[in-house]
């Protein structure tokens, strides 16, 4: 394959690493939706991680998704500690919460 | 190529393909938003932000793909006809099934059309956009006419149902991986859970189709990184039919109530073909449930005739020549059935 493609592990977090691109190539703006989403999707997740039978029909797929994958890495968990939303996270955050997302590469840092 | 450039590419193609004569009108409307979504996006001041771009193309690549796919009076009618009624028990948001044939030996169905994506990044375009989804097939092109050699597409859509509500995911929550298990299995017992996830929900509309398939396809196939061995599937299938549960299936069906989906269950009838398929004539399918179990039914009856205690036509018919006669059979059948409720929906309309 000439150039790499999203695998549907990656697409079901779509979402939320589309917000944290933008953040991370320095993006003015990031689309109030899009916001909204990265930002719902986290405090679902959060709560998930500290009671997991909290699932129900309401909490959004994706914040299942990512619930699991901060129960597997600390690094994500550290690279998204003390952020509430979108709002808190700088390129640097951004960049360091995507490298955690990633199974295959570890943060450069 | 830069995203733009493959927009402008698409937008030329999507305007031909808007022009077919034969195209679906069910997806005139896709075609026509996308076409107004690219002309959006090219002329939008300020620009959008060239990772939305490139995104927003690749998925206007992949619904182009299949619309496309639509058009070319290929598409497997009998399978995506089963496949709508299997769908509809999962979704509730109305969803058009398209079709890509590959040329290779690769069944898929994914959701993947662009209108998720372009209501959540593309925050100045207010048109209207269409209310269903698109489902996305792929069928190997050999197997365009052998609608039971199509059962994979259930384990497909099972991945699919899975993906949707994250069930897996969410029984990954409540019952992860055994702690005694070494981290560096982790991610393949977890990718076993979802093969065995989409096996199962294959059985609960196909029946023991999905194991012969499978035994068809590679019986001796060991375990992969993503897979578990085809014998360990096949026992867990033919546990599942039998009626017996185990851990597994307990873990699906805590997560499907907790995700507020229906339970894992046999939703399908096993017609009784032998009569009308012995002379070489279509069955009359009843109701959903034979449409599903039109697979099972047309699997056994393969197996007895390739193994010669088969109907007299059988007789002497080359493996090949009985694949295709009822392969035909079940077509026509399941074709039969679709005219049958086209015509009440007529009638009492």
């Amino acid at each position: 394959m000439f150039a790499a493609m999203p695998s549907d592990t990656l697409r079901r977090l779509e979402y939320f690493r589309l917000a944290l691109q933008l953040v991370d190539r320095g993006s003015g703006h990031v689309p109030t939706r899009l916001s909204e989403h990265f930002d719902q999707v986290l405090s679902q997740a959060r709560l998930l991680v500290v009671d997991p039978t909290a699932v129900t029909p309401d909490v959004i797929p994706q914040a299942v998704h990512l619930a699991n994958d901060m129960r597997r890495g600390s690094a994500l968990r550290d690279a998204l500690d003390g952020i509430a939303g979108i709002a808190d996270i700088n390129p640097v955050i951004a960049h360091n919460v995507l490298c955690s997302l990633d199974p295959n590469f570890a943060s450069s840092d | 190529m830069h995203p733009r450039t493959d927009l402008e590419l698409l937008k030329e193609s999507l305007s031909d393909l808007a022009h077919t004569p034969y195209f679906n009108r069910a997806l005139e409307e896709h075609t026509q938003a996308l076409l107004d979504v690219v002309e959006h996006v090219l002329t939008a001041s300020p620009s959008y932000d060239d990772e939305i771009v490139r995104q927003l193309a690749d998925k206007v690549w992949t619904t182009h793909r299949y619309l496309e796919g639509s058009t070319t009076k290929e598409s497997p009618y009998e399978i995506e006809y089963c496949l709508r009624f299997a769908i509809s028990e999962w979704l509730t948001r109305d969803c058009i099934v398209t079709t890509a044939l590959t040329d290779e030996k690769d069944f898929h169905l994914r959701i993947g059309d662009p209108w998720d994506f372009v209501e959540t990044t593309l925050d100045r375009y207010e048109s209207d956009l269409p209310q269903s989804r698109l489902i996305f097939i792929g069928v190997p092109r050999l197997y365009k006419s052998l609608p039971l050699f199509c059962c994979a597409l259930y384990h497909e859509l099972g991945h699919f149902v899975d993906q949707m509500g994250e069930v897996t995911e969410t029984s990954l929550l409540i019952s992860p991986i055994d702690a005694g298990v070494p981290e560096q299995f982790h991610q393949a017992m977890e990718s076993f859970r979802r093969e065995h996830f989409a096996d199962l929900f294959a059985a609960c509309y196909v029946g023991s189709a999905i194991a012969d398939s499978l035994d068809a396809v590679n019986p001796d196939a060991g375990m992969t990184l993503t897979h578990p061995p085809t014998q360990q599937r096949i026992d867990l299938i033919r546990s599942f039919l039998a009626g017996e549960t185990f851990q597994e299936l307990e873990f699906y069906q805590d997560a499907l109530k907790r995700r507020g989906l229906p339970e894992l269950k046999c939703r399908f009838d096993i017609p009784a073909i032998e009569a009308a398929f012995d002379d070489i004539r279509p069955h009359v399918l009843e109701g959903t449930e034979q449409l599903h179990g039109m697979f099972p039914a047309g699997w056994s009856y393969l197996a007895k005739s390739i193994h010669g205690s088969g109907a007299a036509w059988s007789v002497g018919a080359t493996r090949l020549e009985i694949i295709r006669i009822v392969n035909d059979l079940a077509e026509k059948s399941i074709r039969n059935a679709s005219l049958r409720q086209l015509w009440a929906l007529n009638h009492d309309a």
